[in-house]
């Protein structure tokens, strides 16, 4: 898979999906909650269609960020056609210094570290949320604030992921 | 209405813009959630009553920007630019009645185009070529630069889930007011806040009426300087409503105090006290210590209106505190600090005064913090309705007495076509004449309407600031003198007697007084005659005697004249009542409300011709001063009417003949 590819998954991934589907609901939910939009229709459609998207799509975003460094780093454009002739040890090592600088100038690890934690925190707000929407089909008037807190934290979270993922280079440079 | 309105905005997104052919589009309504967007787009049916958003910040038209705007799978998707384009000029240049201007454009950036295929990520949507992605090849970016090239004053924001880093220096060059990020928790408030600062919005408040492009951008600039504590410099002609744009401008501050100060309503040697204060025996007269104006603005904002006439050397002291935000009182070397926003208003050429060192241009420059221009009438014309609908309204409210009534569309059709050189003051004025004058009319007519020189094309028309007897259009004014008679001397006396009426109507409107709501605002006659024969000492009763000579000149010529102009009727009724001629006679016959009599000369005893006066049944009759009715009137009866002409209004009989007179008995 090349990097075009990774581009392409993050895309329809965190543009696509997150950003211009999954959010937006998140949110109107949210309103819907805190009684700014009536529509009894996004209450009962949220917690069964909507919300549950996330386990559908999760296991791509983790794959996506466990691919990020390897598919990003400048070391794989020695694996493009004018570098073919490239003896594969010395492909092999300038790989491993052109990898390694680009880690050294770039903050990598933390980049993925942070997408990974907020990963893990939007996975752990699902399950409240949805624990906290399980009891009923849909939320009843009186559990309606402490559940517009949960899916705010949730939302937050959410936003949060998004910017982690969209930090990530848009390009592969030669350093 | 005003209180009612909602911002409109116009989403330009390929997502939330397209149509689909059953169903909603959810990502469009949870879009509308989200940012509090009331969708009016219209594309879809069965809607109402799924969802409702309570308080929207807007409403929200959707647009696609590509072709087709509803794909099935199988189409190809393209981007559309001269159709987005046409969209958007249908709600710029000529929206639909009562709709108004686009408040903002909403822009998304990518645009997916090519096949849809049933594994396009979402229904409907293409599933996107290399160069939609591409931040040098958005289509949203070449979208901005066209709205840029053509649209230059409708504000546009970016609404995107792409980054900004890479298109934000091509972005801010072409005017964007802010990027919104689809992302951002805090968007949905930055949406709120950059439409009610940028957006072309009206006076929520009411008091700044109309909803045109000239207004609506000072509006904007308003709105943006009084986001900051930049001084600000209001300029436009006489009657543009500069006051009230100070007062908006502080009241959007949100600061306590406002202080006014009308330059040259202040006696010169006292203006400088007026505004820094004093202390005491600073000057003679100075009793006691005084705190100026600008002290008693502090924290707050102070209005000078007609900076242009104030003084140079004042403006020197200004200048210091404009600049250092220190005023010293007179009489004393202490500054003294204050916080304080200028907000200063001119309807006068302040760089030619500079040339003409009438103005210092050092002060000017630092005067120019923010720089509102006020658009004439002229220039919003197509605020007219609205404007007028709200004057009449308020004249019907002061005036007492004052029925309800509708505009006759001729009424604003003439006003359309007057040039307002007073702008939006004489409009109020006139509208309150019309309501004072005709205040038991349930129509607003254009015969109600004393517009100076009404009738000559605005291009003819001088843009003169304040109305003036030279604007009259005497010439240009059609006569009703025959072209055959043109070179009688009926026809010359004809044009004379109607040069005549229409310079008294001139003269009728310079002089009359222009304070709506006041009682003397109405013409007067006395005022009229003196400007019209130079004559400042003459009284009101040759006043009235020379109108009703004008009038009798040559009646042909005149009494069309007469009969479409409220100005005149009124001066002529006026000049009638001061000077009535009573008619005395003997009464000869009555038929019904006709009284014939025979007229007898007051000095000579001489009976004259046979008249005929109409009486009407609210006529007041007396005989032998008691009150009577018509049918006690008897033939023989010695009589005097008042006044002689037209209605009668009192009829005094006496049953004998009063003593030292003739009078001719004749039997019916």
């Amino acid at each position: 898979m090349s990097e075009t590819g990774w581009l392409r998954r993050r895309a329809a991934l965190n543009h696509d999906w997150l950003k211009n589907q999954y959010l937006p609901a998140v949110w109107n939910f949210c309103r819907v909650l805190g009684g700014q939009v009536r529509s009894p229709d996004v209450l009962a459609r949220f917690p069964r269609q909507t919300l549950p998207q996330w386990e559908q799509r999760r296991g791509e975003l983790e794959l996506l960020l466990d691919d990020f460094d390897r598919m990003m780093s400048p070391r794989i454009l020695l694996g493009q056609k004018q570098f073919a002739s490239l003896d594969p040890g010395v492909r092999k090592w300038m790989g491993d210094v052109v990898d390694a600088l680009w880690r050294v100038r770039y903050p990598v690890a933390r980049w993925v570290l942070d997408a990974q934690r907020s990963y893990r925190e939007m996975d752990a707000m699902y399950n409240s949320l949805k624990h906290a929407l399980e009891p009923l089909a849909e939320p009843s008037p009186a559990a309606r604030p402490q559940t517009l807190r949960t899916a705010v934290e949730f939302r937050k979270a959410c936003s949060a992921l998004t910017r982690c993922i969209e930090i990530l280079p848009h390009r592969v440079e030669i350093l | 209405m005003i209180a009612s309105f909602l911002p409109r905005i116009l989403v330009i997104d390929d997502l939330l813009g397209r149509q689909l052919p059953a169903g909603r589009n959810k990502e469009r309504a949870d879009m509308c959630g989200q940012f509090l967007l009331q969708d009016v787009t219209g594309d879809e049916d069965d809607k109402a009553g799924e969802m409702e958003v309570l308080a929207p910040i807007a409403q929200a038209v959707f647009f696609r920007g590509q072709r087709p705007p509803c794909a099935l799978s199988g189409d190809i998707v393209e981007n559309d630019l001269e159709g987005t384009l046409d969209f958007i000029r249908r709600g710029w240049d000529s929206p639909n009645v009562g709709q108004p201007l686009w408040s903002m454009v909403l822009l998304d950036l990518c645009f997916y185009t090519g096949s849809v295929t049933s594994n396009s990520f979402t229904e409907g949507m293409g599933e996107g070529r290399p160069a939609d992605s591409d931040p040098d090849s958005y289509f949203g970016l070449q979208l901005l630069e066209a709205i840029h090239r053509q649209f230059a004053d409708l504000p546009v924001a970016i609404l995107s889930g792409k980054p900004s880093e890479p298109v934000s220096a091509r972005y801010s060059a072409l005017g964007v007011k802010a990027f919104l990020p689809r992302d951002d928790e805090e968007s949905p408030q930055n949406l709120e806040s950059v439409l009610k600062t940028y957006g072309l919005l009206p006076d929520a408040s009411g008091k700044i009426i109309g909803q045109s492009l000239p207004l609506l951008l000072s509006l904007r600039d308003a709105r943006v300087a009084a986001a900051s504590r930049s001084n600000v410099l209001i300029r436009g002609e006489s009657g543009t409503g500069k006051e009230l744009f100070a007062k908006f401008i502080h009241h959007a501050g949100g600061r306590r105090t406002l202080v006014t100060v009308s330059a040259p309503g202040i006696e010169k040697h006292l203006l400088a006290s007026e505004l820094f204060g004093h202390k005491k025996g600073a000057f003679t007269g100075a009793g006691e210590k005084r705190q100026g104006k600008i002290k008693d603005a502090n924290g707050g904002d102070f209005f000078v209106d007609e900076i242009g006439s104030m003084a140079v050397d004042v403006q020197a002291s200004l200048l210091r505190v404009v600049e250092d935000g220190v005023v010293v009182p007179m009489g004393s070397n202490e500054p003294e600090s204050v916080d304080v926003r200028f907000i200063f208003a001119t309807n006068e050429d302040l760089e030619e005064l500079v040339r003409a060192e009438k103005f210092r241009g050092d002060f000017l420059m630092r005067m120019r913090g923010k720089l509102i221009r006020l658009p004439s009438l002229r220039d919003r014309m197509e605020d007219l309705p609205l404007l007028i609908e709200h004057f009449v309204r308020k004249a019907e409210v002061s005036t007492p007495g004052a029925k309800e009534r509708r505009i006759h569309p001729d009424a604003i059709k003439r006003m359309q076509q007057y040039p307002w050189p007073g702008n939006i003051r004489e409009l109020g004025i006139v509208i309150q004449n019309a309501v004072e004058h005709f205040k038991l009319m349930t129509w607003l007519q254009p015969a109600h309407l004393q517009l100076e020189g009404a009738g000559v094309p605005p291009a003819a028309k001088p843009a003169a600031v304040t109305p003036s007897v030279k604007a009259s259009p005497v010439s240009a004014t059609p006569h009703p003198v025959s072209e055959s008679g043109s070179r009688t001397l009926e026809g010359a006396l004809g044009r004379a007697a109607a040069e005549l009426v229409q310079l008294l109507k001139a003269a009728l409107v310079k002089t009359a007084t222009t304070r709506v709501g006041q009682a003397d605002g109405e013409i007067s006659i006395t005022r009229a005659v003196a400007l019209l024969t130079g004559n400042a000492k003459i009284k009101t009763p040759p006043a009235a005697d020379l109108i009703k000579r004008i009038f009798r000149l040559y009646p042909a010529a005149t009494d069309a004249i007469l009969e479409g102009d409220p100005v005149l009727q009124n001066a002529f009724s006026t000049a009638q009542q001061l000077r009535s001629e009573s008619l005395t006679g003997t009464v000869l016959r009555l038929d019904g409300l006709n009284l014939h009599i025979l007229p007898a000369d007051s000095q000579t005893g001489d009976a004259g011709q046979p008249v005929e006066v109409t009486l009407d049944s609210r006529t007041q009759i007396e005989i032998d001063r008691a009150s009577a009715t018509v049918s006690d009137l008897k033939p023989g009866m010695y009589v005097r009417v008042t006044p002689s002409a037209g209605v009668a209004e009192k009829v005094v009989a006496t049953t004998t003949a009063p003593r030292k007179r003739t009078r001719t008995k004749i039997s019916d």
